[in-house]
């Protein structure tokens, strides 16, 4: 699975394929309206695989801050920064690398 | 929408309802379906509504029943299948048939249609409701809550719709039709939590007026209802704003506002035992993200098929730390056990609650064992032809996920490039990790005569070739992190010579930094160590290690006067001075040591206890050290060695690995740990052999050559032929040589030295201390020397095991006895101080601490003692007991004390023994004196009561009831005194004893008598004979010299 890719700004798996295709479920839009491609915001590196079924009533979707998303694949942990177009967008942006520490 | 508003507080109630009320279920259902008609009535036909509440009765009931008639281990199935008839009957209704014998249009209009539809769902809810509550009430042990009963509710409303939409979704990307319906959703997903809050907070007020009833319903309903068409048009407006940012997938603006508003700081998610229960569930290690990758699957699959019931099950998932386990978050243990079944690699079985304080640990983004590349840092390549090559980092990209590294490339030039030799092209073939070039920096000659097309030239220093940049002949490639291991990494000195190999200062100035941290690292230092501090502000101090860690130890600088400082292991340096003796604790000598002869500049030079020779070696790599025998190795100096067989050698010399022996030919070779086979241990050894004496040389001895040299040594070893002997005067071969047996003599014998030193006793031999000692004490050790007093004894067993049975002692070493039993053949070995000691005719029975008093004797079956001096009734004229051979008259005083026993002429064992009893004869005692009573006897163990001897009229008791010595003849054939009136001349003492034989006791005038020859220590003239004209005896009148008694001057001949 080598193909997989994490997003870094919701942390939702897919493979690569279906990131080029349909971009990110969950923030493609604000890729969209940042000008960056799916790929730049994605990450090849990731660890920690959670399989989300309830994101609304899951903790671990609050904890991980994947509870407004769709259910689906997420990662725990994604290697990587958003490109600076993405994160200037977002000033709340806490990134999923473990760097920040709450 | 409304509608829907207006049937959701009854859920809610009957759930409240179905809570309190415990114990009744069925009665929930029915109150339910009394809340729910006045609603029903106004929305739909009569006959509809009829349908409804027989139908909802009937399910009600059914379910009740279902309920009481399921045992705990059914009740799940047996609610499901109530469920379903509930379902079941409603949709028939629904579908206008006449189950419930109800006839009537059902579907008189389709707003009707639609209400029972919705009725009809709700009450399935409803239902649905109250079998979890009887649930509950009949296994409690579940943890079920209003969460559980209402996410229930919502899966049962909404999951089915909502996934067709999500799916939808998914699919086609419209943006605005997509908010809308999460709109409508979120609506009611948010208005049921309004309810829920609603109701919770009445739940008060419904616990005081329980018995209200249907009163009770109508008003919780109309408040309710006001609230919510309150809160719907205003609130409805404003959730779905706060919706539609919150699942903003659509703009940055909705994130950031989303974000703003929403944004919770982790602490306040932090979980607690309601809201997280994530369970740890074993699986096959290695296997976890396709399990959870599989499971997450298998629960989209079965909320499709399972439609209206679904598993609780909120997330799945694994971390790389925690291998061989996944972790699922379900309220519920049993729904894991039924969710994973038919999973291969997982181990339901294996399943632990995890801590809700563990939990943010477990899903902490960062691993604590991370480590942060950044520029300069070591990698090493996981795959590729360079795998497992050192690199450095170069750059970082910006999204950290690639990094330039700079790598000693790999190159062969095209060398092993095919050549089609028809066309002169080439096929440039890949190199492979098998058959891969070694690093060699890039050589742009090479490169420019092999494959010269491939080849661009950028600057003097910078290339590219075959499409990859090399500068100053490091290759520069970009790698992905994850192909990067960036852990532990450890570079080899060959490493990083390659790379600092034509750079500067700067590289080699790291590399010998990283080595000499390497370096560092390996040196120990101990606490209480002396250091010097090589830099710093410090430098020059010195000082005492006080704590020590892996490369920060704490000094204390005792000229400072302050509290410990810190310092880098570096910067530190041992102090040694001459005379320290030292062990080489690391590099090439380690494992020697030695004394140290002189410091300097940090190199100590010292004299090895081995090779005697000098030896100059860094101050970090010595530690003090109290022997001289290398701890490190397994055969120390003067070891014996076996090298096969046959072959013995003796260690001359021990190094870390390599050894010098001297072998039983007396030739000395060196030779590594692995040609030894083992170490003789030569104190077990009982190997002797001869010298040319013919005495015995065992290993320990000293003996001496009587040929040549005439060295002189301790016996080490002995072969058949040869001996090795080691000397302390000789240095050479370690003071150790081999001699033949014929040519020594032994000089000294281990064990006569040892035993010599302690057996002698000074103070004995000085007869000044000897004299002015007490008489010797008969000690325990004493009677132990010659034939043991309990050999041959009749015993009887005190101690446990043959308690009680007799036996005959047989042996005796040290304290143990040997005895045979009596009672079967057998010997055993008891401490002989848990025997009784008996006659062989039995009688009483003495301790080992007895005997040896007795000296051997045991007290003869005879009862009563067997001296009895005259009984009291003898003073008052009586006869004396006792045939002595005389019978006293007693006519006129001087009663004599009765001599008896039925051997007659028994007398006290005075002095009997060589030595003297332990009877204290004697002691304060007052002998005779005019009508005194005088104490014969006193303290001592064998002699008895207190005596009174002699006076006129006074009653003497001689002895008592005392043991006084049984065999041993006082003057056998002695009259006592038999003349009566003038006291006849009695011969005190006979020919068997001791004691003086020929003293005149008394006498036809009463002359003087003396009483042995030796002094008293009591002195004092005593009358000894008859009255009225009693002579004085001097009884030891010259006082003060002798001891009394014992085994001293009291008589003999």
């Amino acid at each position: 699975m080598s193909s997989e890719r994490a997003c870094m700004l919701c942390g939702v798996v897919l493979t690569t394929a279906e990131f080029t295709k349909d971009g990110c479920p969950n923030c493609q839009g604000i890729f969209d309206e940042a000008g960056v491609s799916t790929m730049e915001c994605t990450s090849p590196s990731f660890e920690g695989l959670v399989g989300m079924c309830r994101p609304s009533k899951s903790w671990v979707a609050k904890w991980i801050s994947v509870d407004p998303y769709i259910p689906g694949m997420y990662a725990i942990k994604v290697d990587g920064r958003l490109p600076i177009e993405v994160s200037d967008m977002l000033p709340h942006y806490k990134p999923r690398d473990g760097t920040q520490v709450d | 929408m409304s509608e829907t508003n207006d049937l959701r507080p009854d859920n809610a109630n009957s759930v409240e309802n179905g809570e309190k009320n415990t114990d009744e279920g069925s009665k929930a259902v029915e109150n339910e379906s009394v809340d729910l008609n006045p609603n029903e009535e106004a929305k739909v036909t009569e006959d509809g509504t009829k349908t409804l509440e027989t139908g909802e009765n009937d399910a009600g009931n059914r379910v009740s029943a279902a309920g009481n008639a399921g045992s705990e281990g059914q009740n799940t199935t047996g609610v499901k299948r109530a469920r379903e008839n509930s379902t079941g009957n409603i949709q028939d209704n629904e579908a206008s048939s006449t189950t419930d014998g109800e006839k009537g249009p059902v579907k008189t209009s389709s707003e009707g249609h639609s209400e029972i539809k919705d009725s009809a769902q709700t009450s399935v809810g409803k239902i649905d409701q109250d079998d979890d509550n009887d649930n509950d009430n009949d296994n409690d042990n579940d943890n079920d809550n209003d969460d559980d009963d209402d996410e229930e509710e919502e899966d049962e409303d909404e999951e089915g719709p909502r996934k067709k939409q999500r799916q939808e979704r998914n699919r086609f990307l419209d943006i605005e039709a997509e908010v809308s319906d999460d709109d409508e959703e979120e609506e009611d997903e948010e208005e049921s939590e309004l309810v829920r809050e609603g109701f919770i907070t009445r739940g008060d007020e419904e616990d005081e007026d329980e018995a209200a009833g249907p009163e009770r319903g109508d008003r919780l309903h109309r408040q309710l209802d006001q609230n919510l068409s309150k809160n719907s048009e205003e609130d409805a407006q404003k959730l779905a704003k706060e919706l539609r940012e919150r699942y903003g997938r659509s703009s940055s603006k909705q994130y950031r506002a989303a974000a703003q508003d929403g944004y919770v700081p982790q602490r306040f998610l932090l979980p607690s035992v309601d809201t997280a229960t994530i369970w740890g569930v074993r699986c096959r290690p290695g296997r976890e993200k396709d399990i959870v990758r599989k499971l997450l699957k298998k629960k989209f699959n079965l909320d499709k098929s399972m439609g209206s019931k679904k598993l609780k099950i909120m997330s799945i998932f694994q971390r790389d730390n925690y291998s061989g386990r996944i972790y699922i978050e379900a309220p519920k243990q049993s729904v894991i056990e039924k969710f994973t079944a038919g999973v291969s690699d997982i181990y339901p079985s294996q399943k632990l609650l995890i801590p809700v304080q563990e939990l943010p640990l477990l899903l902490k983004p960062d691993k604590s064992d991370d480590v942060r590349l950044e520029e300069g840092s070591y990698v090493r390549i996981k795959r590729g032809i360079y795998k497992g090559d050192l690199a450095v980092v170069d750059q970082i990209s910006e999204n950290n996920l690639e990094v330039l590294l700079k790598i000693v490339p790999r190159l062969d030039y095209g060398k092993n490039d095919e050549v089609d030799a028809d066309t002169n092209t080439r096929k440039q073939k890949r190199p492979t990790f098998a058959q891969r070039p070694p690093p060699q920096l890039f050589n742009p000659t090479m490169a420019l005569r092999m494959d010269q097309a491939n080849l661009y030239k950028r600057d003097e220093r910078h290339f590219t070739y075959r499409n990859d940049d090399y500068v100053d002949g490091y290759l520069f490639k970009s790698f992905r992190i994850q192909y990067l291991e960036t852990k532990n990494i450890q570079p080899s000195v060959e490493e990083l010579a390659r790379f600092g190999s034509k750079e500067g200062d700067l590289d080699l100035t790291t590399i010998s930094q990283t080595i000499r941290k390497a370096q560092a690292a390996k040196v120990t230092f101990q606490i209480g160590d002396r250091v010097d501090i090589l830099g710093g502000e410090q430098k020059g101090s010195k000082g005492f290690v006080t704590r020590t860690s892996t490369d920060i130890i704490a000094v204390n600088l005792p000229q400072l006067g302050m509290k410990a400082l810190e310092f880098p292991i570096s910067s530190l340096r041992k102090i040694f001075e001459a005379g320290d003796h030292v062990t080489v604790v690391g590099g090439d000598h380690q494992g020697d040591a030695g004394l140290v002869l002189a410091v300097k500049n940090g190199q100590v030079t010292f004299v090895s206890d081995q090779t005697r020779a000098n030896l100059t070696i860094s101050a970090n790599n010595l530690s003090k050290s109290m022997d001289s025998t290398p701890t490190s190795s397994e055969y120390a100096l003067h070891d014996i060695v076996e090298l096969s067989a046959k072959n013995v050698a003796c260690v001359i010399q021990a190094g870390h690995d390599i050894f010098k022996i001297l072998d039983d030919a007396g030739k000395v070779s060196t030779i590594t740990k692995g040609s030894i086979l083992n170490k003789i241990n030569t104190q077990r050894s009982r190997l002797t052999t001869v010298d040319n004496k013919g005495s015995e040389i065992k290993i320990g001895d000293t003996v001496v050559e009587k040929v040549g040299a005439r060295r002189e040594g301790q016996v080490l070893y002995i072969q058949t032929q040869q001996i090795f002997i080691v000397s302390k005067k000789i240095t050479e071969n370690a003071g150790v040589f081999v001699v033949n047996p014929m040519n020594v003599e032994a000089v000294a014998s281990k064990d006569n030295v040892v035993a010599g030193v302690g057996s002698i006793d000074l103070s004995r031999m000085n007869p000044d201390v000897v004299s002015k000692m007490r008489p010797p004490q008969q000690s325990a050790e004493q009677s132990r020397i010659g034939r043991d007093v309990a050999l041959g004894k009749t015993v009887r067993v005190r101690s446990a095991g043959y308690k009680g049975q007799l036996g005959i002692v047989k042996d005796v070493s040290g304290d143990k006895a040997t005895i045979e039993l009596h009672s079967k053949s057998k010997h055993i070995t008891v401490d002989k101080r848990k025997l009784m000691f008996y006659n062989k005719e039995g009688g009483e029975g003495i301790t080992y601490d007895d005997l040896v008093n007795r000296r051997g004797r045991t007290p003869s079956n005879r009862i009563g003692p067997s001296y009895v001096s005259a009984p009291r009734t003898m003073a008052t004229g009586g006869m004396p007991i006792g045939a002595g051979g005389s019978g006293p008259s007693g006519l006129s005083g001087g009663m004599t004390p009765g001599w008896n026993g039925v051997d007659g002429g028994k007398t006290p064992a005075v002095n009997s023994g060589a030595t003297g009893g332990t009877s204290a004869w004697g002691g304060a005692s007052t002998w005779g004196g005019q009508g005194g009573s005088s104490t014969w006897g006193g303290q001592g163990g064998g002699g008895g009561g207190a005596s009174a001897w002699g006076g006129t009229g006074a009653t003497s008791t001689w002895g008592g009831a005392s043991a006084w010595g049984n065999k041993s003849s006082w003057g056998g054939a002695s009259t006592w005194a038999s003349g009566g009136e003038n006291g006849a001349q009695s011969t005190w003492g006979g020919d068997k004893s001791a004691h003086g034989a020929g003293s005149a006791w008394g006498g036809r005038d009463g002359g003087t008598s003396t009483w042995g020859g030796g002094t008293s220590r009591e002195g004092g003239n005593s009358t000894w004979g008859k009255d009225g004209s009693g002579n004085k005896s001097a009884w030891g009148d010259q006082g003060n010299r002798s001891s009394y008694g014992g085994g001293s001057t009291w008589g003999g001949r």
